[in-house]
């Protein structure tokens, strides 16, 4: 599966979901969720994260990453993935 | 097939009804349904009706009374209206019976639809991070249509606006004051680009139907409105869905598509002889996109109908007449009937301060929803 790919739709979740299943912070801060085309294979939705809710914009570069989700009951992180921009002169490193 | 007839609407007022179960509210309507017909309880042959979340119809019998029908539950999503049409269409059609009734109604709890990874058969994170949201899917596929056709949120205002304005002179609706553009699109954002007032929300409702051969409603004296097309369609390859982890690269048809194009080959009309509309409008892009998606316009040109105002009451082809969805609130049991039951108000000239003007001859209803269902009903005086 590529781990990069282009913005193909997107929307901010400006209230906290239910819980369950909603399992984030109780601290609810808004979050920008979207789905990635990537190239010849698949269009994939997940969070959105390193990018200002007025700088999201369809077809912007996009690449994989992981982002804590909230901390379990033995104060471990939970982990999620999620799509940040891709910083396209960098991704050759 | 032969003709079959609605000789009976009735409605129990969409909103909330504290002190009435779902069923009560199905009933209510059921009554009114039979008084509109001028018939009895007694002499319905059969009966087709549904909830999503108020349990099975045909425990209506309680209310109603003990007459033997046979009564078929339909649990079919947001086509549960739909459907029992169909059924109660077919009944008739075939020869089989003269005269019986379709309903539908719903009584939800407060608050958006809060929906369950397992129930859809996907894995616990994806709710876990927080997606297991319906508003979100409708926000996203209009981000990218807007973005595609050009379609600005002033128009998304605009839709609601009408809604609104609309509902004032609907007796059933639940929303019943105006409220001005800038109000709506200032209103709290939900999910971009929908504010608080683009969105319906879950409500309660009843909607009944009473149908009848050309012999039965000629007795009647109600030989005024005609089912010329009723179908449901499921989704085909490639359509965007709500509830969807990924989607398919190569793109593909939507369910509307499929019910509105069978919808018009089974009426012999198309889109252009169509007189009044009642669309799917979960929230204002609904309208939008379906606007396109039933053949009414091309994408891209809401924008100007709605600047222009025709799909207003007074223009050339007037969508949502009772406010549709974002006005009525959705009880998903009924809310397809109620399209029905407005479009039937509409052709019998019973719209009151929403009577669309011309003595319309043709009507369309339209209801979209999870999983991927759309039902299209045609009407004719």
């Amino acid at each position: 599966m590529p781990r990069n790919g282009t913005l193909w739709s997107w929307t901010v979740q400006r209230y906290r979901p239910k819980s369950p299943p909603y399992a984030g912070p109780e601290a609810f801060e808004p979050f920008a969720i979207g789905y990635v085309e990537l190239p010849d294979a698949v269009i994939v939705e997940a969070p959105l994260t390193g990018v200002a809710f007025d700088a999201i914009t369809i077809g912007m570069p996009m690449q994989t990453v992981l982002k804590p989700l909230n901390s379990d009951a033995h104060g471990n992180t939970i982990m999620t993935f999620a799509f940040a921009p891709r910083d396209v002169e960098a991704v050759h490193e | 097939m032969s003709d079959v007839y609605i000789v009976g609407i009735g409605i129990h007022p969409f909103g909330r009804t504290d002190g009435l179960s779902g069923i009560q509210q199905g009933a209510h309507a059921a009554r009114v349904a039979l008084a509109d017909a001028g018939l009895e309880w007694r002499d319905m042959q059969f009966g087709f009706g549904g909830s999503d979340a108020s349990g099975n119809a045909d425990t209506i019998v309680n209310e109603l009374g003990l007459t033997g029908l046979p009564f078929i539950n339909v649990k079919n999503g947001c086509a549960t209206g739909g459907s029992a049409l169909i059924g109660s269409w077919q009944a008739i059609a075939s020869g089989q019976n003269e005269v019986g009734i379709a309903l539908g109604f719903d009584k939800h709890p407060r608050g958006a639809f809060n929906a369950m990874p397992a129930e859809y058969s996907l894995p616990d994170w994806y709710g876990e991070v927080g997606m297991m949201v319906t508003t979100q899917f409708f926000a996203m596929k209009l981000q990218r249509y807007m973005a595609a056709y050009g379609i600005t949120p002033a128009s998304l205002g605009r839709v609601a606006e009408k809604a609104f304005d609309n509902a004032v002179h609907a007796d059933h609706a639940w929303r019943r004051a105006p409220v001005d553009l800038d109000t709506i699109l200032n209103s709290q954002m939900i999910s971009d680009p929908l504010t608080k007032y683009m969105f319906c929300s879950p409500a309660e409702g009843g909607v009944a139907l009473i149908l009848a051969s050309e012999k039965k409603a000629r007795e009647l004296g109600r030989a005024h409105v005609r089912i010329k097309a009723a179908v449901i369609r499921t989704r085909p390859p490639g359509s965007f869905e709500v509830f969807a982890p990924s989607i398919d690269v190569k793109r593909g048809g939507a369910p509307t598509l499929l019910a509105s194009a069978a919808a018009y080959e089974m009426a012999g009309i198309g889109p252009q002889d169509i007189d009044v509309a009642q669309l799917q409008d979960t929230e204002s892009g609904a309208e939008i996109m379906h606007m396109a998606e039933n053949g009414f316009c091309a994408d891209g040109d809401q924008e100007q109908w709605l600047a222009e105002g025709w799909s207003r009451i007074d223009g050339k082809l007037p969508i949502n007449t009772d406010g549709g969805c974002l006005a009525c609130g959705e009880p998903i049991g009924a809310s397809g009937l109620r399209q029905v039951y407005e479009n039937a108000t509409q052709l019998l000239g019973r719209g009151g301060g929403r009577q669309v003007p011309g003595a319309p001859k043709t009507a369309y209803s339209h209801v979209y929803g999870a999983p991927g269902i759309s039902g299209v009903a045609i009407l004719e005086r």
